[in-house]
């Protein structure tokens, strides 16, 4: 049996099924990278879990979709919470006024102050780090629970049977050190 | 005021999505007073994002308490695979039975997660406090790539059954002032698609879902044709586009222009010619009868004549008061407005404030007009004064136009102004000017941070026998202000001498420097909140307010006496 060549339309074939395979695992990637801090972005606007993921996971469907028009060189947070305002917004116009959702002139303002989210996210992970390490034991053991273990504030005193109000205090004193920190390490990062 | 600490709690209950109605009131009020509150809140967002993705990469899969099952992540690998094979065999136009087996495969994977996701949920709900922590190692670590992964789960889902999700071009995200013509239903968060847009009036702003976003100035007619384009027809808009969505275009009558990265602002007049002014970035133009494309830089703008199809430079500054860059929180403040952007705030609505606004009261007739009758500044809390920001030019008027004046009337019996004046942006600018035979001026120089003081100017170049010429004279004095205070401001001039009046109390008096009367007259034409000079030398711009509020302005065509200053000061 002749052996056939290979079509030219076969070539053209197995370019797009390769380009598109390195496009979907580009976008897997990125996504994963950046699906907290995109998460995080729709739920300071919704402040409720379920929608929070809802939209998400709109969002994140346009983005694949549109992830053609995405330029590798821009950054893909700010292009993931562009689509999710998008997303936000129509979300708002269906929700009832009931909802503990931010007037519509604090969210307006809220949303041309919002670009701080999609900013040096990686730097600050990478702060992060050495700021986590700087905590005392103390912190670091509340910190984990709080994260690792996904437990509340009211989860974690009972669980540990201190007061809520003194955790909060704890907490609100951990968070800010460690904001503080992570703005020190970047400046520092920045002057070296 | 709370302090950040109650703030960062209050933060902490909404991100833990437990916050009560009344917690949640108390948040947004606060973040409705301090700009400072609202970029902690963001922080924390960032902070929290930061924590649970190291809390993620900490606990690697390998390390979890469940190991048999799994992971999110792997799943979403495979998916992408089964994406991949779905693309394939549609390139290949493969059987309609071999792409129903791949589909099953896709939903027997969304079944996987969905599974996956129910049981977080039972775990949440039925496991004792100890149990949930441990078990929520695992899971709250995977539910964000579950996500991701039912996300790419629809996407299969999506290439299976192509355009079965809403594919909307575009959404408008801002309005401000609207009329809409057949405009029912666009709404802020309305999704448009392939659209003619007919906005008669105010401002609309449309994001497209390529992350470009236009600025329209009505009245401007639009067809949004793709998802990276519009057809402008006729009016003015401006365009942000994003790194990620350069190409985006906008065509027009004579001209199709592409974006390479940039803002621009392209108004299509009433000859259909085509303006393009670029404000960052770079732009290509084309035409009909010349598609080469013609490069056009941050700062630079050009004219596309219809009929010719001819491209000409022309001055960016003469597009500098014409397009409206910007449409955030700060800019809505402003309220601008297209036939004047001086506002007599009403319920939060701003009023268009021209000559029918102003009245003359009947005790001094013909001789005296008031902005804003009775409106006092104790209650105004800055909105109900007449706000000034001055974007396309300024509010202007002459004596002769407000008194209906037959014939013109000489200044010499001496003119006043009183008003009440806060600023609110912390730059120098012109409150009141004057300039014909005799230029009369009130502005603002910033001093230090919040600081500023207030000048009255006034020159005057009567012809001089003895030189043969025209001799400038001017007078002018100062006194201290500070931002976001309100004032009363009274200015006082007859023959001899000006005089400055704050809060009721003499701060200034100088002589007019010349013997003769005072020069002006009720044709002179004086503007408030911008001076756009058609007598400078230049012919250009002298300032641009930057918004400050005004209120209760009185121009008097008589000297107002300090007693009646001081009453006036002293009515709020």
């Amino acid at each position: 049996m002749a052996k056939t060549e290979p079509t030219i339309e076969g070539d053209t074939m197995n370019h797009n099924t390769n380009i598109q395979s390195t496009q979907n695992e580009r976008f897997t990637t990125l996504l994963l990278e950046n699906q907290y801090y995109l998460y995080n972005f729709i739920y300071a606007f919704v402040g409720d879990k379920s929608h929070a993921e809802d939209l998400f996971q709109e969002t994140a469907i346009v983005m694949c979709r549109k992830f053609e028009q995405f330029d590798p060189e821009s950054n893909f947070m700010a292009w993931g919470c562009q689509i999710a305002r998008n997303k936000i917004m129509n979300f708002r116009k269906q929700q009832k006024k009931t909802s503990l959702l931010f007037k519509d002139g604090l969210f307006l303002k809220m949303m041309s102050r919002s670009e701080r989210l999609s900013e040096n996210n990686e730097l600050k992970f990478n702060a992060l780090q050495s700021c986590i390490e700087k905590l005392s034991d103390k912190d670091n053991q509340l910190l984990k629970i709080r994260y690792e273990s996904g437990l509340k504030v009211k989860e974690i005193s009972e669980k540990i049977g201190r007061p809520v109000h003194g955790l909060y205090k704890a907490f609100s004193r951990i968070l800010d050190s460690l904001r503080l920190c992570i703005q020190q390490e970047i400046k520092a990062g920045e002057s070296a | 005021m709370p302090t950040d600490q109650e703030i960062k709690q209050l933060i902490i209950e909404y991100l833990e999505g437990n916050i009560l109605p009344e917690r949640f009131e108390l948040l947004e009020n606060i973040l409705e007073k301090s700009d400072h509150a609202i970029d902690l809140y963001f922080e924390m967002m960032q902070l929290d994002a930061l924590l649970k993705k190291q809390s993620h990469e900490h606990f690697k899969p390998g390390e979890m308490d469940v190991q048999s099952e799994p992971s999110a992540e792997v799943i979403l690998r495979e998916m992408v695979e089964i994406d991949l094979q779905l693309f394939e065999q549609k390139q290949k136009g493969i059987e309609a039975e071999l792409l129903k087996q791949t589909q099953a495969q896709a939903e027997a994977k969304l079944n996987e997660f969905l599974a996956m996701q129910k049981q977080e949920r039972i775990s949440e709900k039925s496991l004792p406090a100890q149990a949930v922590a441990s078990s929520k190692i695992k899971l709250s670590t995977n539910s964000l790539v579950a996500l991701a992964a039912s996300v790419m789960i629809a996407v299969v889902l999506w290439f299976m059954f192509d355009k079965n999700v809403t594919d909307a071009t575009a959404t408008i995200t801002a309005l401000h002032n609207e009329i809409w013509e057949n405009g029912e239903g666009l709404e802020v968060g309305t999704e448009l698609k392939d659209q003619a847009l007919d906005l008669k009036y105010g401002f609309a702003e449309i994001t497209f879902e390529c992350g470009a976003s236009m600025l329209l100035q009505g009245p401007v007619k639009l067809d949004l044709e793709s998802a990276n384009g519009a057809y402008l027809k006729h009016g003015k808009l401006v365009v942000h586009v994003p790194s990620q969505a350069k190409g985006f275009f906008i065509n027009t009558p004579s001209a199709k222009i592409i974006d390479h990265g940039t803002q621009f602002g392209v108004y299509v007049d009433s000859s259909s010619n085509s303006h393009v002014a670029v404000m960052e970035g770079l732009v290509s133009i084309s035409t009909p009868s010349n598609p080469s494309e013609v490069f056009i830089e941050k700062g630079q703008a050009k004219k596309v004549v219809y009929d010719t199809s001819v491209v000409e430079s022309v001055d960016v500054e003469i597009y500098h008061h014409v397009f409206v860059k910007d449409f955030n929180e700060d800019v809505f403040k402003h309220k601008y407005n297209q036939e004047s952007e001086m506002c007599l705030w009403e319920s939060k609505k701003c009023k268009v404030l021209d000559f029918n606004s102003m009245e003359s009261l009947d005790r001094f007739p013909k001789q005296f007009v008031e902005f804003v009758p009775g409106v006092k500044a104790e209650n105004i809390n800055g909105d109900n004064a007449l706000h000034v920001y001055s974007k396309n030019g300024s509010l202007n008027f002459s004596e002769r136009h407000l008194f209906n004046d037959k014939e013109i009337i000489p200044w010499d019996h001496g003119r006043s102004w009183s008003f009440w004046l806060k600023l609110n942006e912390d730059v120098s600018q012109t409150i009141i000017d004057s300039v014909e035979s005799q230029h009369f001026k009130v502005h603002v120089e910033k001093t230090v941070e919040r600081e500023y003081s207030l000048h009255f100017y006034y020159s005057i170049e009567p012809f001089s026998s003895i030189t043969k010429d025209f001799i400038r004279q001017q007078v002018s004095g100062a006194s201290n202000i500070l931002m976001g205070n309100w004032y009363h401001i009274a200015i006082t001039m007859n023959n001899d001498r000006i005089k400055l009046f704050i809060n009721g109390s003499l701060q200034e008096a100088k002589d007019i420097p010349s013997s003769r009367n005072l020069l002006g007259d009720s044709s002179d034409e004086m503007f408030i909140g911008n001076f756009v000079s058609e007598y400078s030398v230049n012919k250009k711009p002298e300032g641009i307010s930057k918004g400050f509020f005004i209120d209760d302005f009185m121009f008097t065509r008589y000297v107002l006496s300090d007693v009646e200053i001081e009453c006036l000061a002293n009515s709020k």
